[in-house]
């Protein structure tokens, strides 16, 4: 078991995986210890409150364990990963039926929501760039998009997926996935504009 | 609806080489080099992205403990 745990490959995560999907709880717990941050920085991003990243987190690991012997290996474990935690943040948002549900024709409202989430971003040295004013706007911004888009923006652009792991996580046609993520990018880049020749 | 220049530039980009930085979408911006207006607009997006991406949270050890426990796997 040590031998499989210590493997970092793609093999050695299947094998990892196979582990897991036969019960053996050392093998669970490494899995679930290798994908926090994967899912709790997506849930972030998308949520853009902690206290909302880490109900998702605990929701979607539920969710990833009841699921994982239906895991065929057709996809890369991580794509599959993100497509339950894609489906467990979209589910969160119908549940709470959150103003976030918008429409582009909705958007240009003045801003309304966006309290205090921005003052908590940690202070890190890249973070340093980004003055208070500039986070809040960033975060009023993709909280903003529907998100269907914001999704798709996430894992593109954030998370770094091809396009086509995209609209394999989102269960969508890959120019479906090209369209959400061109326009969540330019609704987030004229939110932005101000900021653009600084 | 129309689509802008700019908007067009995107457009391109995202169907061919679905990155910015693609090979494709490369050689659209050096073509694109000729138009002002039009490179400042793809610029601009990927600083958005840029920004986007400076911020990387990861969970805190609480965080992972109460994950655990509610997952049953706590040693």
């Amino acid at each position: 078991m040590t031998e499989i745990l210590e493997k970092t490959s793609a093999d050695g995560e299947a094998a990892l995986v196979k582990a897991a999907q036969s019960g053996d709880e050392a093998a669970i717990r490494k899995l679930v210890e290798k994908y926090t941050d994967t899912v709790y920085g997506f849930s972030f991003k998308v949520c853009r409150n902690p206290d909302d990243a880490e109900e998702t987190l605990q929701e979607a690991f539920l969710n990833i364990l009841k699921s994982l012997k239906s895991f065929n290996f057709q996809s890369s474990f991580s794509t599959w990963v993100y497509r339950i935690v894609a489906n467990s943040c979209l589910m969160k948002f119908r549940k709470e039926k959150r103003d976030r549900w918008k429409s582009f024709e909705e958007l240009d409202k003045p801003e309304e929501r966006i309290k205090d989430s921005y003052d908590r971003w940690p202070d890190t040295p890249a973070d340093e760039m980004l003055n208070a004013e500039l986070k809040r706007k960033m975060d009023q911004a993709i909280l903003d998009l529907p998100p269907i888009y914001r999704l798709a923006f996430v894992l593109k652009d954030l998370e770094g997926l091809k396009i086509e792991e995209v609209a394999k996580a989102l269960e969508i046609s890959v120019p479906n996935a090209k369209a959400r993520v061109r326009r969540a990018r330019l609704f987030l880049r004229d939110k932005l504009e101000s900021y653009m020749e600084s | 609806m129309t689509t802008t220049p700019k908007e067009r530039v995107l457009q391109i980009c995202a169907e061919l080489g679905e990155d910015l930085d693609s090979p494709s979408c490369k050689a659209l911006r050096e073509f694109i080099q000729t138009c002002p207006n039009c490179a400042a607009f793809v610029d601009s997006v990927k600083k958005t992205i840029r920004l986007y991406r400076e911020y990387r949270p990861e969970a805190s050890g609480d965080v992972r403990l109460k994950l655990l426990k509610t997952l049953n796997l706590s040693k």
